[in-house]
């Protein structure tokens, strides 16, 4: 059951530089109760894609046009005082560095309590304490640290404490922007898992926000491709790993290495696009070993092959 | 300073100081603009600036455009030959200043130790005093002359480019292409040659321009005391002391003139600092 | 031919006391980033530091190149000590031993053009002239893929993307055909498609120079691709070292175990018994006593917990420093 549908959105920066289209056209529809790893790399477009849906682009950034429904709501018509009872409560966000996202000044326990009565306001503040101290243990940490600053914690267990933020009040959607990139590899798989048993237990979606292809491979349902500001696969993750259709998707792995797998990695050609000045056709067709005439010509439209969408002119006739 | 940074401050409010490159450009037209009419002096003057031309304490008229003083001195003229010793004096200052705090504070900041503490103590207590203080008891131990108010202000000011060369220094050094050189085997010198000093180098300039507007109202200061250049040199500030007991009974151009050049010429090297500082130091994009 | 020999090699910080902590405690708070490791480096082997952060690899990589002094221990370069050797002593070495760093935007003079960097090593070492360093300089240019090498070589570091910065860096250590590299994180801050290049730069200069290489990193997936041996760091100290294949297949530590069971991969299916650490990684500042994974370990016995296991070989050119092994 789709839970929220992206059409046809356009996000541009306004820079000195010129006009930077970090997200051009993309379309998207999210499940409820699945993880979707959104993979791309620096530029790719992804994070403006996930601040796009909360609403929290920075001032340069301006979405041209398109629409975001979330629940037959078009999010991009909301007033800011509307889109703040949705933010936290209805969906909610998990940042890369948790320590500049938390409040150093202020104890977990308390910017946990804070949230809940933002949103639940005839809640009382030891009902709110005991909702905090519940979903502190859901995410690991003993309700003693209520206590703590953020600085006393560690790293990982920040990351706990973000996560606990963004479940407390058991959105519909967590958009998660990087969030173990900053730890270490260890951590970062207890967190994942975390991830995904609090997916499993709530039933939110959850959009993981990636760079490592890997990741969103072993722990996402399905895996969204983004480079240059499109999207060019969408698909359930074994099926493309395993078999992948877009050339980028391929060159992407065949780039990585991998702990368990034997091979020579290849590098993919060429150097990421200018967002100012893409190129013209498709944006990969620079880059492409299977380009054809008409790359460089025309955009290949968005072809659904065997329910895997894949926007490619060897597959679109 | 004072003076020039209420009056940067004032600006600041109304914020005219949004564009880097209008602030430099203004700052400037107005350094370059006086600098050259010193140039030109004899050429737009016909009155020697220590000679008396027989009309004393004449207002401003055609043929005095900035008046007379008491010694029947054409005003104008010494307006423009005391800009040449004003700035003859400040950048002689300025730059004998830098050339020894400058190789001090990057001997102390990158070395470090012993020499660093001795070195530090001696400059923060200089910089402790006011400058017109410490000029004015230089100049008074050396005795007053050209030379001797180039000496007095160098030194003042010696302790202002040692601690800030030495503040860079100190972070440079720490810096990862500095570490790298070390690593390929650069020798101390080389580093603090060709990897140090380039990259301090254009907060000096910064500060080599704001500088010159603090020594500016040193010297003018020192002047007006009487420890600069003798009378009857044509300087500014001698002209503020020899005007201001006449103010009183009226005679207002004796010392409105070279007030305002005092000013308008440190405005000038200020702006200009502000200017590059801006340019060097970029802000955040604006949005369109 | 061993390039390089690591012995006991140990190295504390020191740490500031804060005011009232220097009034009450005598004891010298230090943070012991080095623990007293040793290992050996052969003639054109690729040797991998690899752990988490904080376990003490780059803290390693730097003592051997003497950017860093060691506390105690033997660094032995080409049959000669250098632990602690004066920079005099050291200066004709740095000829043969060179480091990439992890940064390729710190890593350059913002005031050096890319050209004058690279040709820096050979007119540092007075090999020749500046006009033949410049020569040798654009061929090197050309040899990292930085063409046209003449346009490159006016260019300044921040007119540069972050991989061709470290094309440049990788240029500037290569120009002297030192023996021995260490690579810190080369390419831990770059884009991931970019990551190949640079690899496979790497492994052919490897291969042109015979060069032998100390790469840290932590990231298993790029060791397990370049390296010949890796050496797994916990806390300071190596934990378990073995030639590749065999400790990728033969995981004996359970932190080399938890590491494996955790690294993302594409091919989950292949990953072998999970282990599960409890906990964080604890402060450098006060290890754990004994086995310094015995509080998170699942398999802690009492003897962890008092004895510090030592490196034990168990054949194969593989050796644990474990109780249960």
């Amino acid at each position: 059951m789709t839970l929220l549908e992206i059409r046809n959105l356009k996000v541009y920066y306004y820079t000195r530089r010129g006009v930077v289209k970090a997200v051009d056209d993309v379309s998207i529809s999210l499940d409820r109760g699945e993880m979707v790893g959104l993979v791309g790399e620096s530029g790719s477009g992804k994070s403006t894609l996930g601040l796009s849906i909360i609403r929290v682009l920075p001032h340069q950034a301006k979405v041209v046009s398109g629409s975001i429904v979330f629940e037959g709501i078009d999010l991009l018509k909301l007033s800011e005082k509307e889109m703040r009872k949705i933010r936290g409560k209805e969906i909610s966000m998990v940042f890369q560095d948790p320590l500049t996202s938390l409040d150093p000044l202020q104890k977990i326990g308390d910017q946990l309590i804070e949230t809940v009565l933002e949103h639940e306001r005839n809640l009382s503040r030891k009902e709110a304490c005991e909702i905090a101290k519940k979903t502190l243990q859901d995410v690991g940490i003993p309700s003693e640290r209520m206590d703590n600053y953020p600085h006393q914690l560690s790293g990982g267990q920040r990351q706990r404490v973000m996560i606990a933020l963004a479940t407390i009040l058991k959105p519909k959607l967590i958009i998660a922007d990087e969030p173990t990139t900053a730890l270490d590899v260890i951590v970062q798989d207890r967190i994942m898992d975390l991830l995904a048993s609090l997916k499993k237990e709530l039933k939110v979606t959850v959009l993981l926000i990636t760079h490592d292809l890997a990741l969103a491979a072993e722990k996402s349902d399905k895996i969204a491709v983004m480079y240059a500001g499109h999207l060019y696969e969408y698909g359930a993750s074994k099926d493309i790993v395993s078999k992948p259709l877009h050339p980028y998707t391929q060159g992407l792995i065949d780039s990585i290495p991998d702990v368990f797998v034997k091979k020579e990695i290849r590098e993919i050609k060429g150097h990421p696009p200018d967002l100012v000045n893409p190129p013209k056709g498709c944006r990969f067709h620079p880059r492409c070993p299977l380009r054809m005439d008409v790359c460089s010509v025309k955009e290949p439209p968005i072809v659904n092959v065997d329910g895997r969408l894949v926007r490619c002119w060897l597959y679109a006739q | 300073m004072n003076l020039v940074n209420v009056v940067m401050d004032k600006l600041r409010m109304r914020g005219l100081l949004e564009n880097a490159n209008a602030l430099f450009k203004a700052g400037l037209i107005i350094v370059v603009g006086i600098i050259v009419l010193s140039i030109l002096a004899p050429i737009l003057t016909p009155y020697s600036p220590i000679v008396g031309t027989g009309d004393s304490l004449e207002p401003p008229s055609l043929k005095h455009p900035m008046g007379t003083n008491n010694l029947g001195y054409d005003m104008f003229s010494r307006i423009l030959y005391g800009a040449r010793t004003v700035l003859t004096v400040v950048i002689a200052a300025t730059l004998l200043s830098m050339s020894i705090g400058v190789p001090l504070g990057l001997i102390s900041g990158y070395y470090g130790g012993k020499v660093d503490r001795a070195l530090s103590i001696v400059m923060d207590s200089m910089y402790a005093f006011p400058s017109l203080i410490l000029a004015l008891a230089i100049a008074a131990v050396l005795g007053a002359s050209l030379i001797n108010a180039i000496i007095a202000i160098a030194v003042v000011y010696v302790p202002t480019y040692f601690r800030m060369v030495r503040g860079q220094a100190l972070s440079i050094k720490s810096l990862l292409y500095v570490e790298a050189a070390r690593a390929l085997g650069a020798s101390d010198f080389r580093i603090i040659s060709k990897y140090v000093f380039p990259n301090l180098l254009p907060t000096v300039l910064v500060v080599f321009s704001m500088n010159i507007a603090d020594a500016i109202l040193t010297e003018a200061g020192l002047s007006f005391l009487g420890f600069s250049v003798p009378p009857p040199t044509p300087d500014w500030g001698a002209d503020l002391r020899a005007g201001h007991s006449y103010v009183l009974a009226g005679y207002w151009w004796l010392v409105a003139f070279p007030g305002l050049m005092i000013m308008l010429l440190a405005t000038g090297f200020a702006l200009i600092g502000e200017g590059l500082s801006d340019i060097l130091n970029p802000r955040r994009e604006v949005v369109r | 031919m061993t390039v390089l020999t690591v012995l006991n090699l140990k190295k504390y910080f020191p740490l500031q006391k804060s005011f009232i902590e220097q009034l009450i405690t005598r004891k010298k708070l230090t943070v012991k980033a080095v623990d007293n490791i040793s290992f050996k480096i052969s003639e054109g082997e690729v040797f991998s530091l690899v752990g988490e952060s904080g376990c003490g690899k780059t803290t390693t990589g730097r003592l051997i190149v003497r950017l860093e002094k060691p506390d105690s221990g033997r660094i032995v370069f080409e049959g000669q000590d250098i632990t602690f050797a004066n920079e005099k002593l050291l200066r004709p070495l740095r000829r043969k031993m060179q480091i990439i760093f992890q940064d390729p935007y710190a890593s350059l003079n913002p005031r050096m053009t890319v050209g004058d960097a690279i040709a820096e090593p050979l007119v540092i070492h007075g090999i020749m002239s500046k006009k033949e360093a410049k020569e040798e300089a654009l061929k090197m240019l050309e040899s990292v893929g930085l063409t046209p090498s003449v346009t490159f070589y006016k260019a300044f570091p921040h007119q540069l993307s972050g991989g061709q910065r470290q094309r440049v860096v990788i240029a500037r250590a290569m120009i002297l055909k030192p023996k021995f590299i260490v690579a810190d994180e080369p390419v831990s801050m770059i884009d991931v498609s970019l990551r190949a290049s640079i690899l496979k730069l790497l492994m052919k200069f490897k291969n042109i120079y015979n060069l032998t290489m100390l790469f840290i990193t932590h990231d298993l997936a790029v060791a397990r691709l370049i390296s010949n041996t890796i050496a797994v760091m916990y806390l300071g100290k190596i934990v378990e070292m073995a030639p590749v294949d065999e400790l990728v297949e033969n995981p004996l530590h359970p932190y080399t175990k938890a590491l494996l069971s955790s690294v993302p991969t594409i091919v989950p299916q292949m990953k072998r018994e999970k282990v599960v650490l409890k906990g964080d990684v604890p402060s450098p500042i006060n290890p754990p006593s004994g086995c310094r994974l015995h509080p998170r370990c699942p398999l802690a016995m009492g003897k962890c917990v008092k004895e510090e296991p030592q490196l034990k070989y168990v054949g194969n050119g593989h050796y644990v420093a474990c109780h249960l092994v």
